[in-house]
């Protein structure tokens, strides 16, 4: 890099680019900026969002895991004495031990008027309880934590500013979960990863507009929720692992259908869906296995119900412990009786070629009278085995299909 | 599209130079949208730039037209562009392209120029950030001790 003119050409910039400069950097080096010149002095110390990961605090360079503890407590409340701004955000993704420690950072944090607050301390397996001032903290408004454990205390009035939720590997309780969501009266954006603890789920949130779920959960009741917009359900039920394909009673979404502003649903896994009414849906993302009747059936019944449809984004995918049901007759037989009137764009990812595949995209191609762009991407396997990969091909382009609709394959 | 008259604006650079733009590429930056709509819709829109040079502009300019172009199915090309653009920048070219793209409002801009800096920053000593930016040491020798002490911790 060429040595330009030898006036300084980082100090002066504005302050909010020099912000950008030091978050894009790890705190490590943020904080050796101060020694820089005197204009750089306090530029870290008022930094709005504070960072300790991995990436700040290599754990390789410690010899013991106690040196790594030792060193990380100190810096962090070095970083917390020091610093002289509000801190907006803070993050802290790393494996302590020491939990009463991170209490005081909480409370400290807490006290001084935490927006975001990102939690995921993995230590071991071991839940870390969340200490009770942070449900106090009226300021918050995203709350990310991953392997906490949550007890609300018995005033708990909700979070009022809370917009944005994500729990992973949370431990918390069915009645606790109710309260936390139905309370926090402004929240947006819930996203439920790996919840063990509740059996049951209910979603009571007026304004909730996307809502993303993966978890062991046998019922997920989307109760009231008036205005959510999109939805991401993969449920993992044990009852369901049991008895994976047939009149499997768990996993039941149950009436998506009274949720109006509803445009985009993604569904993973082969949930079976009921839909009771018809659906304002737009855009489906849904994985299919298509060596599965009770897959395709549910997924057929989704599209029946949403004759809005205009996105549909299908991924193709194989359980070998799920397959089963699917025979040579059986598109023959289906009433289809599915049409995609509004369909204007269809993806399909991880294509392998199978007939079962093939005979659901003919399907579509012959009910979407509107259909302007098809994508479709292969399997890895199937790029391999050219001989196979352009028989497949051929029949994928002579089937009937509207005038206009083009079809790009790519691998 | 053949026969559609694009509409187009005249940016003037600090040293007076002037660039006819499509309006959507100038609309890349919020501060020339924000003015187009504060000042109607006229058939022949000059707009001035303060503070950035031609040579900036024009630089600035070929980012916008990248990005007033670009479709959301080329995301990874688009990155790439990026990534080759801030590349070839040297250090005087960087600085001004984050100043202007702070002046000119092109959030996209300054978060590619700032994440550069960060990685030029990223491990280097201070004594040899100073030297790569030209930044004088100001502190007296006194100020510098106290500062060590002060961060003592993060060197350990």
């Amino acid at each position: 890099m060429r040595h330009g003119s030898g006036v300084d050409r980082i100090s002066f910039l504005p302050e909010n680019v020099i912000e950008t400069i030091l978050m894009g950097i790890p705190l490590r080096d943020a904080v050796r900026t101060s020694i820089l010149s005197t204009i750089w002095r306090y530029r870290w110390k008022n930094l709005p969002q504070i960072v300790f990961d991995e990436k700040s605090f290599p754990l390789s360079k410690w010899r013991t895991r106690s040196d790594f503890e030792n060193k990380m407590v100190k810096s962090i409340d070095q970083v917390l004495l020091l610093h002289v701004g509000q801190i907006h955000k803070f993050t802290l993704d790393i494996d302590l031990n020491s939990l009463s420690d991170i209490d005081r950072w909480i409370l400290f944090l807490s006290r001084n008027g935490i927006k975001e607050l990102t939690l995921a301390i993995r230590w071991n397996y071991v839940f870390y309880k969340l200490p009770s001032c942070l449900f106090s903290c009226k300021e918050i408004t995203r709350l990310e934590l991953h392997n906490c454990k949550i007890r609300l205390p018995e005033r708990f009035t909700g979070l009022s500013n809370l917009t944005v939720l994500k729990l992973q590997y949370v431990n918390i309780t069915v009645e606790n979960f109710q309260h936390l969501i139905s309370s926090s009266s402004r929240l947006e954006e819930l996203v439920l990863k790996e919840l063990y603890s509740c059996p049951q789920l209910r979603i009571c949130s007026q304004k909730l507009v996307h809502f993303s779920i993966d978890a062991w959960c046998d019922e997920l009741y989307l109760e009231s929720a008036p205005i959510l917009a999109t939805a991401s359900i993969l449920l993992r039920g044990e009852s369901c692992m049991e008895a994976p394909i047939y009149g499997a009673e768990c996993n039941l979404i149950k009436v998506l259908g009274r949720l109006p502003s509803l445009v985009l649903v993604e569904v993973m896994d082969g949930v079976p869906v009921r839909l009771p009414m018809t659906t304002q849906l737009k855009h489906i993302a849904i994985d299919i296995n298509f060596d599965s009747v009770e897959d395709i059936l549910s997924a057929l019944c989704v599209f029946r119900s949403s004759p809005f449809l205009k996105v549909l984004n299908i991924k193709v995918f194989l359980d070998k412990y799920a397959t089963g049901g699917y025979e040579q007759g059986f598109w023959k037989e289906q009433d289809l009786n599915c049409s995609f009137d509004c369909l204007q764009l269809m993806e399909v990812t991880e294509f392998t070629g199978t007939e079962s595949e093939l005979r659901f995209i003919e399907c579509v191609f012959a009910n979407a009278p509107i259909l302007e762009r098809v994508k479709i991407y292969l399997k890895a396997n199937l790029k391999k085995n050219q001989g196979t990969a352009v028989g497949v091909l051929s029949e994928l382009l002579r089937f009937r299909r509207s005038a206009r609709a083009e079809v790009l394959v790519a691998g | 599209m053949v026969g559609v008259k694009k509409k187009m604006v005249t940016l003037v650079s600090s040293d007076g130079v002037e660039f006819v733009v499509e309006k959507r590429v100038a609309e890349q930056s919020l501060f020339i949208k924000n003015a187009l709509n504060e000042g109607g819709v006229e058939e022949k829109v000059m707009i001035p730039i303060p503070k950035v040079t031609s040579d900036t502009l024009s630089s600035v300019l070929e980012y916008c037209e990248k990005h007033a172009s670009a479709t959301e199915f080329q995301e990874n090309e688009i990155e790439e562009w990026d990534k080759e653009y801030i590349e070839k920048a040297d250090l005087d070219l960087l600085y001004y392209l984050l100043q202007a793209s702070y002046s000119m409002s092109i959030m996209g801009l300054m978060e590619l120029g700032a994440k550069k800096v960060a990685s030029l920053i990223r491990g280097k000593s201070p004594q040899e950030i100073r030297e790569l930016f030209n930044i004088k040491n100001d502190f007296t020798p006194e100020q510098e001790e106290e500062i060590r002490r002060e961060m003592q911790w993060n060197y350990e």
